[in-house]
């Protein structure tokens, strides 16, 4: 099966005109004798494939600020017998500004795991991470609890604590906590929702309660990729949604379809870190907008030991980070990945050009023939780079302002500041991406429309597929319950 | 059975034939890189391509729809290699060739092609070209981590230790991960920190999800550092996890060969070094598969596979690649004209000065008689005060040829230290020497 991994993001690719699509899996060695470890580490632990930030739209948490992050792109559901789990050594983090210089370094979240082998599993030496039978509990009790009776089947169980930072303060806020398993099946998790649910902690901050989840939840995010790979040949063409089609958000099931394209990441999950934070909490005074972004780091080594002196000489060197969707994939070139992963966002100045003179829009007016705007973009830079046009400081953050009140599920439109109605009337939603950003938004055929300028805002451009293959929720963590390994899946929905 | 496993099974079958060297050229195993695409299509439940098939078939119908597209070309090029390395089957590397040098040509500095070139050289074993081609990826793209997996990997064969060590710690800089871990290990193995090195290699496999290649190549590298400490137990647990996680591993199962040969179990390690050599066919695996079979007394069965060896030199030859350190140290060892080996070797001294090759010198030199010359070769590969057993002992062999006594009983000391059973060819000649050291030279401590 593919392990759509790069895939994930590396989305509207452009692969084909400039940038190179490694893939996934390629390691990249040698067969002969001399010792070659691989020359290339996809590490899909600490692959971030989605962030996202935005006010709580839960009813009557309007107050509260979301976080998540997605790691491990493409699990798929039956990957037995170790399944899906967060990397201990990986350190994963929010990073937060909330005064408006564009420096992401006034609060952070960090979290980090622990493994523990246990319960039966262990006792019976199966090489197996879950064990359990509905059918048959005497013998085997199925998985129902995280911790305690009816958990003897969870063999591998993380911990995690989440820590606050916030300039020199380190705060342990949460500890021990438990992160929820991937899903199975029903034999060994009959009520994988329940499970799940237990998962769920609330925090004691400052400023009112919080909540945080971390676990597996269904993949967000919706996409053509096979189309877009096969050199952008959508499924129909030109790729154009029709008014009413563009319109769609998919309020009323009976309407819940995609006009041409093919989800290719339905039925796959990811591996989820949510938080639930007070407001007030992040919020500066006279500040609205905030901006951050999720990074994943490890541990810096001395090739050579002193001494026999540690492994870790303790500094964490970030290996990813994501803020607004598809900058890594579509904006930033191909000779400058892993030095943009590395920097931190405040430096994003060095890749000015990247954003000025998008090869997205490139590609775009190369395959279809209709003029996009490929120069001199400093709409986007300001979109992406800046609180304000007047900033001078460029750093590549998703950023949302606060004063927009968040808009419940069920009003949300996935195009956010381009959404229309059928006729064609505006009908904005202004707490949609790139004013943070949602499960819910469509960033794709936003992403295409203002990359690609007039022409493609006008034409409704897009990739046909508008709809996560699993609803959304409208309570925290927000994401869709994952697909069961048992009885997995993909398909369109 | 796999198109490789078929081939493989064919070239066996080839050599008791008598017929080997006769249908081995470039195309005796074509690389035909979508296996099991046909049985699809004849019918029956659709099988899922392994990851590897399955994007070259993809990236090869993008090719298909659009010869120019130089992102397809490079990573086409490594998923070739990537192949290579799963099935030890040369024959991909003249296809990488082509599509990176297609690439390259209409983007002569692109990091990524130049890393796939680079790789292709040191799998050819050509490690000045790539490490010219991982300081031209470098140069392109200062940050690039793979670039200096590349400078350092070349280094490290070179000879040139701080180099290598420097590129290291500088890919490690970058971006801490499986494949700069897995490299931090190395050169501490190399440096003789074995402790640090099964650290880092736990690490390196700790960075990666279980199952995947790369995560269970380190894997099985960490089981070799076990089984070179003297820890069969840990060294075979730690394979059968890279079995589980990956079924049917090679160098996993290799590596339970090499466990159950040195506890003497010669059944089942002929057993399993034949199906990992069935799977891919590489000349060090088959070359432990002789030793095995003399070891077993099965001397038909070791002339046998040493004749497929001699095919494979020839197969990995016809695709580019360079063998010379390898088959020199088969030769010596072999007692198989060790002066002329002793030649080649001096041939490759001249190009690279790693320890290996240096051992390896000082081992055919040995065997083709003038201990003298030897030990300055053995000193060179003690250089760095690595802890292989088997550099160690062919140390001190050669300081007992000269008569020194104390050095040799030393070194034996160290050898039977680190892992007394680290040969199926020499474990019991070191006991059995350093105890007539011990009767030649005083007391033994």
């Amino acid at each position: 099966m593919l392990r759509l991994r790069v895939l994930t993001r590396t989305a509207l690719l452009l692969a084909l005109v400039t940038v190179l699509v490694l893939p996934p899996w390629a390691q990249v060695g040698d067969a002969a004798s001399h010792r070659e470890a691989p020359a290339i580490s996809m590490d899909p632990e600490a692959d971030i494939t989605d962030f996202f930030m935005f006010r709580s739209y839960e009813p009557g948490k309007g107050d509260k600020l979301i976080l998540i992050m997605d790691v491990i792109p493409g699990e798929e559901p039956s990957s037995g017998p170790n399944y899906w789990n967060f990397d201990p050594n990986v350190l994963y983090s929010f990073e937060i500004d909330n005064d408006g210089d564009g420096k992401a370094n006034d609060v952070s979240f960090e979290f980090s795991f622990t493994t523990e082998l246990r319960g039966e599993v262990t006792a019976l030496k199966l090489p197996l991470s879950y064990l359990g039978d509905a059918d048959a509990p005497d013998k085997l009790p199925p998985i129902t609890k995280l911790d305690g009776p009816g958990s003897e089947g969870l063999g591998l169980r993380q911990k995690y604590s989440v820590t606050m930072v916030k300039g020199n303060d380190r705060t342990v806020i949460a500890d021990g906590l438990i992160a929820v398993p991937s899903n199975v099946g029903p034999r060994t998790m009959p009520d994988y929702d329940a499970l799940a649910a237990q998962g769920i902690y609330n925090l004691d901050l400052p400023g009112g309660g919080g909540r945080v989840f971390a676990g597996q939840r269904d993949d967000p995010f919706y996409i053509d990729l096979g189309a877009t790979f096969d050199t952008l040949n959508f499924r129909r063409n030109p790729p154009l949604l029709t008014m009413a089609e563009d319109a769609n958000d998919g309020a009323v099931d009976a309407q819940w379809f995609n006009p041409f394209g093919v989800d290719m990441l339905s039925g796959f999950n990811v591996n989820t870190i949510a938080l639930e934070v007070p407001m007030s909490l992040i919020r500066r005074a006279g500040q609205p907008k905030i901006g951050a972004y999720a990074s994943t780091a490890r541990r810096n080594v001395h090739v050579i030991r002193r001494d026999g002196g540690p492994v870790d000489s303790g500094r964490f060197i970030q290996v990813q980070r994501l803020a607004n969707p598809l900058i890594n994939e579509v904006i930033i070139g191909t000779q400058d990945k892993d030095a943009w992963n590395a920097v931190d966002p405040q430096d994003e100045a060095q890749f000015l050009d990247y954003y000025l003179n998008p090869r997205l829009a490139l590609a775009l007016q190369l395959v279809f023939g209709v003029p996009a705007a490929t120069s001199n973009r400093t709409d986007l830079r300001d979109a992406l780079l800046k609180y304000a046009p007047t900033d001078t400081q460029l750093s590549e953050l998703l950023r949302l302002d606060t004063t927009v009140p968040p808009t419940p599920l069920a009003n949300q439109h996935r195009l956010g500041p381009l959404a229309h109605d059928a006729a064609g009337n505006p009908t904005p939603d202004p707490a949609g991406w790139p004013n943070g950003r949602r499960p819910k938004d469509d960033v794709t055929d936003v992403a295409v429309r203002l990359v690609g300028g007039p022409n493609y805002i006008q034409a409704l451009a897009g990739d046909g597929v508008n709809f996560n293959d699993k609803p959304l929720t409208t309570s925290f963590p927000f994401l869709a319950s994952p697909h069961n390994g048992r009885n997995r899946v993909h398909q369109n929905p | 059975m796999t198109p490789w496993q078929r081939a493989g099974a064919a070239l066996a079958l080839a050599v008791v034939l008598g017929a080997a060297v006769e249908v081995l050229g470039p195309s005796a195993r074509r690389a035909e890189p979508v296996p099991g695409l046909s049985g699809a299509v004849v019918g029956g439940p659709a099988v899922p391509l392994p990851r590897t098939d399955r994007s070259i078939a993809d990236l090869q119908g993008r090719l298909r729809a659009n010869g120019d597209d130089r992102g397809a070309q490079t990573s086409l090029g490594l998923l070739y290699l990537q192949k290579a390395r799963e099935t030890a089957d040369p024959a991909y590397y003249p296809k990488a060739e082509g599509v990176l040098r297609q690439a390259l040509a209409s983007a002569p500095e692109d990091p990524d092609t130049l890393v796939g070139l680079g790789v292709l050289a040191l799998a050819r074993h050509d490690f000045a070209g790539g490490l010219a081609l991982g300081e031209r990826a470098a140069r392109a793209s200062p940050r690039k981590s793979a670039a200096y997996g590349i400078v350092t990997d070349a280094n490290v064969e070179l000879g040139r230790y701080d180099e290598a060590i420097a590129a290291a710690q500088r890919m490690v800089d970058i971006r801490p991960d499986q494949s700069s871990y897995a490299r931090a290990s190395y050169l501490r193995e190399l440096h003789g920190d074995v402790d640090g090195a099964i650290e880092m290699m736990q690490a390196a496999v700790d960075a990666d999800a279980p199952g995947r290649e790369g995560t269970e190549w380190a894997r099985v590298q960490l089981g070799n550092l076990y089984f070179n400490a003297g820890q069969i137990d840990s060294a075979e647990s730690t394979y059968r996890l890279s079995l589980a996680f990956l079924p049917d591993y090679f160098q996993a199962k290799a590596g339970l060969a090499r466990a159950a040969a040195a506890r003497g179990d010669y059944d089942q390690a002929i057993r399993l070094y034949s199906e990992a050599t069935q799977v891919a066919p590489l000349p060090d695996l088959v070359a432990q598969l002789v030793d095995v079979y003399h070891a077993a007394g099965r001397e038909n069965d070791a002339a046998q596979a040493q004749a497929l060896l001699r095919a494979e030199e020839k197969l990995y030859a016809a695709n580019g690649v360079d063998t010379d350190l390898e088959m020199a140290l088969f030769d010596a060892d072999h007692d198989v004209d060790a002066a002329g080996a002793a030649q080649r070797l001096q041939r490759v001294w001249q190009q690279r000065r790693s320890v290996h090759v240096a051992d390896a010198l000082a081992w055919a030199t040995f065997k083709a008689g003038d201990c003298r010359a030897a030990e300055g070769y053995a000193r060179e590969a003690l250089r760095l005060g690595t802890r292989d057993a088997l550099m160690l002992y062919h140390a001190g062999r050669i300081a007992a040829c000269l008569g020194q006594v104390g050095r040799a009983r030393a070194l034996l000391d160290d050898v039977l230290r680190t892992n007394p059973r680290f040969s199926v060819r020499y474990a019991s000649d070191a006991a059995v020497l350093r105890d007539q050291l011990a009767g030649e030279g005083g007391t033994v401590r």
